[in-house]
């Protein structure tokens, strides 16, 4: 009985405060994405003639996000019922950007006026067995100056 | 099975660093499109089964097609925002993110070109 | 090439979907399924009890006698059973010939107690043995199981369980073996049976010993002295095992009186005793 309290307790938890947190880190992200609109991110350039640059250099961004209780335990949930698995879009689209803009902070901070070539790499980081621990999700592309 | 994956659009997709025969006249930056998907339990025991006989485990494997299509239109949609009409530099990226769940990934640049 | 920063505001890449709603639907589906494989299930069992073939029986048996009886003390050497496996055969209707050959077992334990599983096995205890008095009292205890054994009521007692178990059965006609976590775990309890199965039994009972001996008299000797010993201890856990597999009372002992006056069966007739003594091995 009490097993069953707690994961209700966890259920709420997890959706309650996870929530809130998605929404802070989500207007986070509008934020900085709106300033750092002036610097552009593209995923061609790497057979381009460049003579407008003088130096380039490789960055990374890169972030672990996981989910919280009541989305892995819906994620598992849906598993059995198959479809789109939409507690998941939300971490992965948070991630994403998250890395993008972690990169974009990094170049425009060194000085660069783009990146090109950018590149994506997501990978499971795990937990115990077999549910889901984390997500790392990695962008990385050449700055331009 | 083998089909154009663009959907009926305006938007053309390019894997190359630009469209052949046309210039880029504008470029608006990354575009990305993404989807999870798990096949439901009963197909996950038949693939089981495969296990033991081997071959092309079709059940993932039309999971995958059908995500990688929303993947690409869901990036498409984002290019059409922009005012783009073409996107270009396509490149996919397939990972597990959770037993049985598995994203699809795709993402390029939107460009205007004539 | 000039570069237009334009903001992408749509959230092309989130479905949007309240989670709450989400997680409800997921739960919900999940359940309803649940409660159809359990009903299904429940109606499969059912169906198969009353129509499985004899080749399958077998299997099933086999499969419930390893789950049960696999650690028990049988004793398969004892010269008792060279009575006792006739004296089955000669009680069989013909309406079992269908069903898998009736497989005799003598187990050692002190309790009275006799039980048929499907398969046609047939167990009775040492301590029944030893309580004995007449062929007649064997013969209506021997009839009473196979009773349970014609109507099938073993299997039906299976429930759910029955279809797994015949799906191991089906795999392992073809040379296939299901490992044996799917089957599951059966107990004593599992071959309990309904009031009405008892009567039943009961009633198939006396009708075969009636036939054999051509009265009722002594049959029911061992419950008689059952129910009217000295309630010590001892004698009320006897009677407490007794009652789990096989609910006798007073008023089931009036009722088939009750029947066999009905029918004009004499219900005194010359006992037919026990050759040699069935109290020693």
């Amino acid at each position: 009985m009490e097993q069953i309290i707690i994961f209700l307790i966890l259920l709420g938890v997890g959706y309650f405060l996870g929530n809130r947190r998605e929404q802070k880190h989500y207007e986070d992200i509008k934020r900085r994405e709106k300033s750092t609109l002036h610097v552009p991110l593209m995923s061609w350039g790497a057979k381009q003639e460049l003579p407008y640059a003088h130096d380039a250099e490789m960055f990374v961004g890169s972030v672990v996000v996981a989910n919280d209780y009541f989305k892995t335990v819906s994620a598992s949930l849906r598993n059995l019922v198959g479809g789109r698995v939409t507690v998941y879009e939300t971490l992965l689209d948070r991630g994403r950007r998250e890395a993008m803009l972690r990169m974009k902070e990094s170049a425009m901070e060194w000085g660069a006026s783009q990146v090109i070539n950018v590149r994506f790499e997501t990978s499971n980081i795990g937990g115990q067995g077999q549910a889901a621990g984390a997500v790392e999700i990695m962008a990385y592309g050449t700055g331009i100056r | 099975m083998t089909r154009s994956i663009a959907r009926a659009t305006s938007v053309t997709l390019t894997t190359l660093e630009g469209v052949p025969g046309k210039e880029i006249i504008e470029h608006y930056g990354l575009v990305q499109g993404s989807t999870i998907r798990a096949k439901h339990v009963g197909k996950d025991i038949l693939a089981g089964f495969k296990n033991i006989v081997g071959g092309e485990l079709k059940a993932y494997t039309e999971l995958l097609q059908e995500s990688r299509q929303e993947a690409v239109n869901r990036m498409v949609m984002q290019a059409e925002e922009l005012g783009a009409n073409a996107v270009i530099n396509i490149r996919f990226a397939t990972s597990s993110v959770a037993p049985g769940a598995a994203e699809l990934f795709a993402y390029g640049t939107a460009v205007k070109v004539r | 090439m000039k570069y237009t920063p334009r903001e992408i505001t749509s959230e092309v890449n989130i479905t949007p979907v309240h989670p709450l709603v989400n997680f409800g639907y997921l739960v919900g589906t999940v359940m309803a399924t649940g409660i159809a494989i359990y009903v299904g299930l429940g109606v499969a069992a059912t169906q198969i009890a009353l129509r499985m073939g004899p080749a399958m029986e077998a299997k099933v048996g086999d499969a419930v006698f390893n789950s049960l009886f696999a650690e028990a003390n049988l004793l398969e050497q004892d010269r008792r059973l060279d009575y006792l496996r006739p004296l089955a055969e000669s009680l069989r209707s013909d309406a079992l010939l269908e069903r898998p050959k009736l497989k005799l077992h003598i187990l050692d334990e002190t309790i009275p107690n006799a039980m048929v599983i499907p398969g046609g096995h047939i167990f009775v205890t040492t301590g029944l043995l030893e309580d004995l008095e007449t062929e007649n009292e064997l013969a209506f205890i021997l009839s009473h199981e196979l009773g349970h054994y014609e109507n099938r009521d073993a299997l039906r007692g299976l429930g759910r369980s029955l279809v797994l178990l015949s799906l191991n059965g089906l795999l392992g006609l073809s040379g296939v073996q299901l490992p044996s976590v799917l089957t599951g775990s059966l107990s004593l309890a599992d071959l309990r049976y309904s009031r009405d199965q008892e009567r039943r039994a009961d009633i198939y009972a006396i009708e075969i010993t009636h036939q054999r001996y051509g009265h009722l008299g002594h049959a029911l000797g061992f419950f008689e002295r059952l129910s009217a010993e000295d309630l010590d201890l001892e004698a009320l856990a006897r009677i407490m095992e007794w009652q789990s597999t096989h609910p006798l009372t007073q008023s089931r002992i009036e009722d088939l009186e009750a029947l066999a006056e009905e029918r004009d069966w004499a219900l005194e007739g010359k006992a037919t005793p026990i050759p040699g003594g069935l109290g020693r091995p």
